[in-house]
């Protein structure tokens, strides 16, 4: 039997949070079950868009809190968890196709890190964030040949940073109604992984230091994108701040990473003028996202 | 400090409730009508715009009744609200005085 109009606006209603849900679900129902036509059978497309998009920006309004402080502390928060969902992902490739990660880490290292990114704030975050390093850390410090430790240094230190940041929370528990935040950080860190999946060399090092490294420009570009997307369509500057403090921190760390070459092998000097150009790129990128995220704070302040 | 101008469709639920408290629907119809046809509200729309003014302090919940079956909650502008919406209609009104004023002043003539 097909289902009425009000069973249809129901479904519809599961864009919203449950806790909306049971205090609004009954009166919004109720306005679009007046407002529709006689004889209507289905959800007008106009309604049943107005009703996702009111309840994917619900979501994302109520898991805001703290002003403009909280934002940005959300957004270093979502900043690290691309930073160590990419470099967890990144371990996969090396473990498949070269060995460069212990075959018993590899899956522990994995279900910790989605532990991480759903669970990974407060006491229990902390733990789970060392763990993680601990697991997934050392497929990076198992280098090739011409890698001498000052990228390991470069490569563990942000990761230890993004760490840090992720683990510290601000005085309010996890919210689970803060998904659009989580899916921007798996959007955005997807495109890159598959990015790194794509490159015939180098798994054992993320991309600042990679030889092929204006390769991962587009992903770069998709990320930022999937970002920016992210907070237009959720009214959230979150994910689209989120994406500046990543990717500018990647350039600032592609920026640097390059001159650790310069000690480790003279060859070198080419792929840190690479490096350069794709600094530049991911920085752009990184302003564009910021640009995007400041507006639509300032937006999200206006009635 | 001056308030950032108020998005239309936030100003004329506002104005809506000038009148008196209404509910979702009756407020959807009232925009409609007070703009002209201008600004016609999803239901999507109009409860997100509603949650926010609420938590503003604009508009307060009044009552509910339940009609047919269906519940139906009556919102009432607040004295912030009302006091929002006025700064926001004489922004409004200086900002079209600036075209108005001129235009009379200095009619535009054809092939000058």
């Amino acid at each position: 039997m097909f289902p009425t109009l009000e069973e249809l606006y129901r479904w519809l209603m599961f864009a919203y949070p449950t806790d909306y849900r049971r205090l609004r679900e009954d009166e919004i129902v109720g306005t679009l079950l007046e407002a529709g036509r006689p004889g209507q059978r289905v959800p007008g497309p106009r309604e049943a868009f107005g009703l996702i998009l009111g309840g994917v920006r619900t979501r994302a309004w109520l898991s805001r809190t703290g002003g403009v402080p909280g934002e940005w502390a959300d957004s270093l928060r979502l900043a690290a968890a691309l930073l160590i969902a990419f470099n967890a992902m990144q371990a996969i490739p090396g473990f498949f196709f070269y060995q460069t990660i212990r075959p018993h880490l590899l899956p522990i290292g994995l279900v910790v890190t989605a532990l991480v990114l759903l669970r990974g704030v407060g006491r229990w975050g902390v733990a789970l964030v060392a763990m993680d390093l601990f697991l997934v850390a050392p497929s990076l410090s198992i280098s090739p040949p011409w890698q001498g430790p000052p990228l390991w240094v470069a490569t563990l230190l942000p990761l230890m940073a993004a760490a840090a940041a992720f683990a510290w929370s601000p005085a309010r528990p996890p919210h689970r109604a803060a998904w659009p935040w989580w899916f921007a950080a798996v959007v955005g860190a997807g495109p890159a992984l598959l990015q790194v999946g794509a490159f015939h060399g180098g798994y054992s090092v993320p991309p600042p230091s990679n030889p092929l490294l204006l390769e991962a420009m587009p992903a770069a570009a998709v990320t930022a994108a999937a970002l920016m997307a992210a907070t237009l369509v959720t009214a959230d500057p979150r994910p689209a701040l989120g994406g500046a403090i990543y990717l500018g921190a990647t350039a600032l760390s592609i920026m640097v990473t390059p001159l650790t070459w310069l000690f480790v092998s003279p060859l070198a000097v080419v792929t840190a003028w690479q490096g350069e150009a794709g600094a530049v790129i991911t920085l752009m990128l990184a302003a564009a996202c910021l640009g995007v995220g400041r507006l639509s704070s300032r937006l999200a302040r206006r009635f | 400090m001056p308030r950032a101008p108020m998005r239309e469709p936030t100003y004329f639920i506002l104005a809506s409730l000038l009148d008196g408290p209404l509910h979702g629907y009756a407020i959807i119809r009232k925009a409609a009508e007070v703009s002209a046809g201008r600004v016609r509200l999803s239901a999507g729309t109009l409860y997100t715009a509603l949650d926010r003014l609420s938590a503003a302090g604009l508009i307060e919940v009044q009552g509910e009744e339940i009609v047919e079956g269906r519940l139906r909650r009556y919102y009432r502008i607040s004295g912030a609200g009302t006091e929002a919406v006025q700064e926001e209609a004489a922004r409004l009104a200086r900002a079209a005085a600036v075209v108005s004023q001129r235009g009379r002043a200095r009619p535009v003539t054809e092939g000058a």
